[in-house]
């Protein structure tokens, strides 16, 4: 009986068996390849290259100027009064419409460790202070908590956020103003782009920020910022 | 002719070779950095003044209590004047100074009262190196004819005995200030509100004469000087699965498939096992090389 099957029933059952394991090998090594930057892109990354105002002096690029001339300079008011304040109507809350996700906002700085300040509170988004609010130029960055000590957070479904989706900011003047999302972006945290993420300068942009990726069960932390760009409606 | 064939004409031409490779590797960085900035700053009240650098007029008409953008210049020495504006460029100048500049740097040039209450040109160094995160840098500098003053910042000192064309800095965190003067007890001037923004350096003048009374504030801010937060860590319990997760499914599928296979294999070569012997092997090795793919650890371990 076992030696019944035919050599050509016994070839395409070495075929299968070659091919399940060529397969599974093509499988583990495409992931193991994608382990490294598991960045997950949705829409077209915003352009920042693209500022409205000027790099700040420090960084201007300085032209050599062998020959000082006529009219090089110009100058501008220096009284204390001119100073601008830089305080701006903070947000207050946020809204996200697809998958249905917000909450409140309070302001926050950084933590003395370098990152920013997040609060404890999982229900409750950060927004970044010293950056803009959404809105005025630059990049305002709003985080979330994905979970804390075991409770989801507010931001708990933001991986889940697609380009058109629209998110209503409220102000502590109680104005509102509406974003609409134009890309997500995974990235490893090592990797994370915070100068573009909390620059200052160039088109209003709004940038909610929270964890997700592989989890660390040694640091408790996840491996990676999932970060949802939206732009002024 | 002769010589660049010979053994001295190969060293020759391989230190060009070496010279030209040189200078074409120099990274333009090192051209860039060869200058540096010079701020004017105008604290000489009822003074219309022409500013000149190395005998070149570079403003015309600074009027009082104005400062200028930053003016790049190449390191090295230069010579600051100051006339009286439509003046002559040959006139003496009312106030002149030279500054030796180096790579990199930013100078403020000001013109202010000295403590004898007569005109001068002083040249401070600017320290706008990055600010710590969350913080900002006041620099109060004394360009008055006034005496020595102490620095408050909402009643809590942070500099003591600032004197004429001296300076005091200090890095605070961010945040509006009440900013006052005391002067041997006494408050100098008027007590001002100051915004000190995250990642900007803050250089406050004191200008005019405490005897006619007449002091007052110029301020000249520098941006972006600070630094982004270093991380955004909003997770601690792992409620969210990872991403992208082990390919569960189609790993077991395929080798549940390749396994069935190899069963299949077996039962039908029972007489003929000494032909199969290679195959189950193989199919051995196919295994382990799951095993060994499962993890970066698992692969550095094999190399």
């Amino acid at each position: 009986m076992s030696g019944s099957r035919s050599p050509l029933a016994r070839r395409v059952i070495w075929v299968v068996l070659v091919t399940a394991l060529v397969a599974t090998t093509v499988t583990l090594v495409f992931w193991q390849q994608d382990r490294p930057s598991p960045t997950v892109e949705v829409g077209a990354t915003p352009d920042r290259s693209r500022p409205t105002s000027t790099a700040p002096p420090r960084t201007s690029p300085s032209i050599l100027v062998p020959v000082v001339d006529r009219d090089l300079l110009d100058s501008h008011p220096a009284r204390l009064e001119d100073l601008p304040d830089g305080t701006a109507v903070a947000p207050v809350g946020v809204r996200i419409d697809r998958p249905d996700i917000g909450g409140s906002a309070i302001a926050a700085g950084v933590e003395s460790s370098g990152a920013m300040a997040v609060g404890t509170d999982p229900l409750v988004l950060a927004w970044y202070r010293y950056g803009p609010s959404p809105g005025e130029e630059g990049s305002s960055v709003i985080a979330g908590h994905v979970d804390y000590n075991g409770r989801p957070g507010v931001f708990y479904r933001l991986a889940e956020v697609t380009p058109g989706a629209s998110v209503i900011v409220t102000y502590a003047d109680r104005t509102e103003r509406r974003f609409v999302v134009v890309a997500r972006r995974h990235f490893p945290k090592s990797d994370l782009p915070v100068d573009q993420i909390f620059s200052r300068t160039g088109r209003p942009q709004l940038v909610l920020i929270t964890c997700g990726g592989e989890f660390d069960d040694a640091a408790r932390s996840y491996r990676e910022n999932v970060v949802v760009y939206a732009e002024p409606a | 002719m002769k010589i660049c064939r010979g053994p001295i004409g190969i060293v020759l031409a391989a230190l060009m070779f070496a010279a030209v490779s040189a200078t074409l590797s120099m990274p333009s960085g090192a051209q860039q950095a060869q200058t540096a900035q010079v701020v004017v700053v105008h604290g000489l009240r009822g003074f219309v003044a022409d500013v000149y650098v190395d005998s070149k007029v570079v403003l015309e008409a600074f009027r009082p209590e104005r400062v200028t953008d930053p003016l790049s210049l190449p390191v090295g020495e230069h010579l600051i004047e100051v006339r009286e504006a439509n003046a002559p460029a040959t006139a003496k100048p009312a106030l002149s100074t030279k500054i030796v500049l180096a790579a990199g740097e930013r100078v403020s040039a000001v013109a202010h009262l000295g403590s004898d209450r007569k005109p001068v040109l002083t040249v401070f160094r600017d320290n706008i190196k990055p600010v710590t995160r969350g913080r900002s840098r006041l620099v109060v500098r004394d360009a008055a004819a006034a005496p020595a003053f102490d620095v408050l910042l909402d009643g809590r000192a942070v500099a003591r005995n600032v004197t004429s064309r001296g300076q005091s800095e200090s890095e605070v965190s961010a945040n509006q200030y009440k900013l006052s003067l005391v002067a041997a007890g006494n408050d100098l001037a008027p007590s001002q509100n100051v915004p000190l923004n995250e990642g900007t350096v803050n250089f406050l003048y004191l200008i005019g004469s405490a005897s006619d009374d007449s002091l007052g504030w110029l301020a000249n801010k520098v941006d972006g000087v600070g630094l982004p937060p270093a991380a955004v860590q909003t997770g601690n319990s792992g409620l969210v699965g990872g991403q992208p997760s082990f390919p569960v499914v189609p790993v077991t599928s395929l080798l549940g498939v390749a396994l069935c296979a190899g069963w299949w294999l077996r039962r039908s070569s029972v007489a003929r096992s000494a032909q199969l012997e290679p195959a189950l092997e193989r199919s051995g090795i196919g295994t382990g090389s799951r095993r060994q793919g499962n993890g970066p650890s698992g692969r550095a371990r094999r190399r």
